[in-house]
């Protein structure tokens, strides 16, 4: 994973539940939840922007525990 | 298996040794801690090496291991509690224990999510409480590194640093599913609800309980991607018309309750992972678990931990046991 997978669109497609991958990082899972529900309300490129940021920033952080390690090969193979 | 439950004499000498323990136990028996490498929260409450105790003379141990390269005890208040997730070490991972019902307590069910750098480390953790039938009615405290230090008020936080070979990794063993009734949504966040959405249409939340005659020991699940996370019911105001729970429900989020439970010992020993619970540094269930089930004297395999008003794991939890392990890489 490096910087440059932020612009694959399947952070995007994740945080609009327009795709779905079954993950393992406990961590990923409720902040993905709690992004997904903040989009509901508010669709706007700002807030999508916002969002896809901050579930990337935090797998990137956490690249190195075997269950994000996991997530981020489901997520980019989507 | 590992003795977790100490009379205070023990405890005192462990203090003095200089060892770094989370303790829980009676808010009489912690005031009378010396200052040290420790934070703890009031309880009577344990899951122990011998099944589930009430207890107002034992504390119950968690050391954390010698390994660790540095920790970094820290109290928070309502105004501070939002920077719980952003202090933690890079590598490590941080305890926290919040009184019970207290302002932070509520503040941070609510709002941890929006906290900076949320779930970006992993945060485990509790809500202190008391004995449920305590004729002086006692409030929730907790304690950082003196007996002294008692407060009703603030949360308390060991960050710990782990070495770099080492990880930390949060999980949770939750029996409870959503079952095959309604969907259930709320119009707005919080610890107390007085309508909901039911399968779209509104109507009073504690007419839909009556009409549908729930069973208030059922939590209402949420399905966070897969994870699992409960609201438990706490109180069913019938002239008020509300409903008031354990940890806030969230708008937009669909609930649906849980299916019922036939055996809690089996089904909780039969979700415990394959490679057992030696790495499991700290661990903690649910007080509605412990009534509902009726564990007092029974054992949840080898797992051992405070029996507590509510878990963190990132978040608050309810009826959820949460456990963090130390791993190698």
């Amino acid at each position: 994973m490096s910087e440059s997978d932020l612009n694959n669109p399947v952070w995007s497609n994740l945080v609009l539940s327009k795709t779905h991958v079954n993950l393992n990082f406990l961590g990923g899972k409720i902040l993905l939840s709690r992004l997904q529900i903040t989009l509901k309300s508010n669709t706007t490129p700002s807030a999508v922007e916002k969002a896809k940021k901050e579930l990337f920033d935090l797998y990137f952080k956490n690249k190195h525990l075997p269950n994000a390690q996991k997530d981020i090969l489901l997520i980019l193979k989507k | 298996m590992k003795k977790v439950m100490y009379k205070i004499d023990e405890v005192i000498n462990m203090i003095r040794q200089d060892k770094k323990l989370l303790l829980a136990g009676d808010e009489e028996l912690l005031k009378k801690l010396p200052d040290g490498n420790w934070i703890g929260g009031s309880i009577p409450y344990f899951m122990t090496e011998s099944g589930g105790m009430v207890s107002k003379d034992l504390i119950l141990v968690n050391e954390i291991p010698s390994f660790v390269k540095e920790i970094k005890c820290k109290s928070y208040d309502i105004a501070t509690i939002k920077n719980v997730y952003k202090d933690g070490f890079e590598n490590g991972f941080s305890v926290i224990i919040i009184p019970g019902f207290s302002e932070t307590h509520l503040s941070f069910a609510i709002n941890a999510p929006d906290y900076k750098e949320f779930a970006t480390k992993p945060l485990i953790g509790w809500i202190s409480g008391f004995l449920l039938d305590d004729p002086n009615g006692k409030t929730a405290k907790t304690f950082i590194g003196s007996g002294k230090s008692v407060s009703d008020k603030n949360a308390v936080v060991m960050h710990i640093c782990l070495p770099s070979e080492k990880y930390a990794e949060i999980s949770t063993i939750n029996i409870f599913d959503q079952g095959e009734g309604d969907i259930i949504e709320f119009p707005e966040s919080g610890f107390q609800v007085k309508d909901a959405f039911i399968n779209g249409k509104k109507e009073n939340f504690v007419d839909y309980v009556t009409r549908k005659q729930l069973d208030i020991r059922l939590p209402l699940v949420a399905d966070y991607s897969g994870m699992m996370i409960n609201i438990s019911f706490q109180n069913i105001n019938k002239e008020a018309k509300t409903v008031e729970f354990y940890a806030p429900v969230f708008k937009g989020i669909s609930y649906k309750q849980a299916s019922p439970v036939k055996d809690y010992i089996k089904q909780f020993t039969q979700l415990i992972p394959d490679g057992g619970t030696n790495d499991i540094t700290f661990s903690c269930n649910c007080i509605l678990n412990y009534l509902y089930s009726e564990l007092e004297g029974k054992k949840t395999g080898t797992i051992t931990g405070p029996i507590t008003f509510g878990e963190i794991a990132y978040q608050l939890l309810n009826q959820t046991m949460v456990n963090i392990e130390i791993k190698d890489f």
